[in-house]
């Protein structure tokens, strides 16, 4: 089994930060690939860089597991899932 | 006994069904979401851990397990809200901007995603789109609606939303679209103008202009339509929610417009 982690923005690009429903909409379709996971209880502060812009991120980290790295498409199927749900250039996903 | 959400939604608990034990945590949380001494991650920790009587254990040790049972427990969209009480509490959540992000009403998500109403209604039971309702209406965040779209693999629309006329000529004006993906398939008609087509949007502006005379329209999806200018056109499905008529107003309308 291999645990994967993905960092998920708190606040969207205009500085709001995500509604609940927000969230479980993300978790519903987690739910749906990989039969459930967990949210861990530290908020992971970083930073992006996009084109020499710097934006201080602040995520909420999930986690769930693949049973063997075949099932690789079904984490780019989720990070997709959550660029487009929170409207994010990138979502990092830590194997 | 009712729990308001802090987008004022109000979720009806019924304490037989829920049991005591998870009645009895969830008040736990509440009061921990409301304690100034205790943060956003302090809350986390408890209310999304194994402890959490509507949660199995995990494969994470220590941490709840969230699954389709969970999503659907009735007291999980208020474990959820405690951490937006949280952030609303300390500062970090604003209603009324939140508010904001439901924008769509059922049937303009189902004219974007090409499917009946109520299947629409049926993904937001299913938490598969993030939805509030208000004033016995649902309300739809845009972007929920894009995701399920690309997550979910619903058929997709065979004919496009809208044909477009668009570009500018000398002696007829311009009309400019701004839509959030480009417009396809674009050719020259015979009257030298340009056309495509635009297979779906949620939310996009036109403006128009005679020698300077600019107006700015937003459209939104809507039944069968038609809008012509100087021999530019838009035909299709949608629908004009907004117009500006003062060429400033319009000008700037549409330079601050994102489209979705």
């Amino acid at each position: 089994m291999i645990e994967i982690q993905v960092l998920i923005p708190n606040y969207s690009n205009q500085g709001d930060k995500f509604t609940a429903d927000r969230h479980k909409s993300f978790e519903s379709h987690a739910a749906n690939l990989f039969g459930g996971l967990s949210l861990y209880p530290n908020n992971v502060v970083g930073i992006w860089i996009d084109e020499e812009t710097q934006y201080d991120d602040q995520n909420r980290c999930y986690g769930f597991a693949i049973n063997n790295i075949t099932e690789g498409n079904k984490v780019a199927e989720i990070v997709e899932f959550a660029k487009t749900h929170y409207e994010q250039l990138g979502i990092i996903d830590i194997l | 006994m009712e729990y308001k959400t802090v987008l004022g939604e109000i979720i009806k608990i019924d304490q037989e069904k829920v049991g005591s034990d998870a009645l009895a945590f969830l008040v736990r949380c509440i009061q921990m979401a409301h304690d100034p001494e205790v943060n956003e991650n302090d809350l986390i920790e408890v209310a999304y851990s194994e402890e959490n009587p509507i949660l199995k254990p995990g494969i994470i040790k220590g941490r709840g397990f969230i699954d389709q049972e969970a999503l659907d427990h009735p007291l999980y969209p208020i474990f959820a809200d405690l951490i937006s009480l949280k952030g609303k509490n300390q500062g970090t959540f604003n209603s009324e901007n939140a508010l904001k992000q439901y924008s769509l009403t059922v049937s303009e998500a189902s004219e974007f995603l090409g499917i009946s109403p109520s299947a629409i209604r049926q993904a937001i039971k299913a938490h598969k789109l993030a939805a509030i309702k208000k004033d016995g209406q649902h309300w739809i965040i845009p972007a929920s609606v894009k995701s399920y779209k690309v997550g979910s693999r619903h058929r997709k629309r065979e004919t496009p939303a809208l044909t477009v006329c668009f570009g500018t000529k000398k002696g007829s004006g311009a009309l400019i679209p701004k839509f959030v993906n480009d417009i396809e398939m674009v050719t020259k008609n015979d009257q030298g103008l340009k056309e495509g087509v635009v297979m779906s949007f949620l939310s996009a502006a036109i403006l128009t202009n005679t020698q300077g005379d600019k107006r700015f329209f937003r459209i939104v999806p809507g039944p069968d339509n038609e809008m012509k200018f100087n021999g530019f056109f838009i035909k299709g499905k949608f629908k004009i929610i907004e117009k500006i008529n003062n060429p400033r107003g319009a000008d700037k309308a549409f330079k601050t417009f994102t489209p979705a």
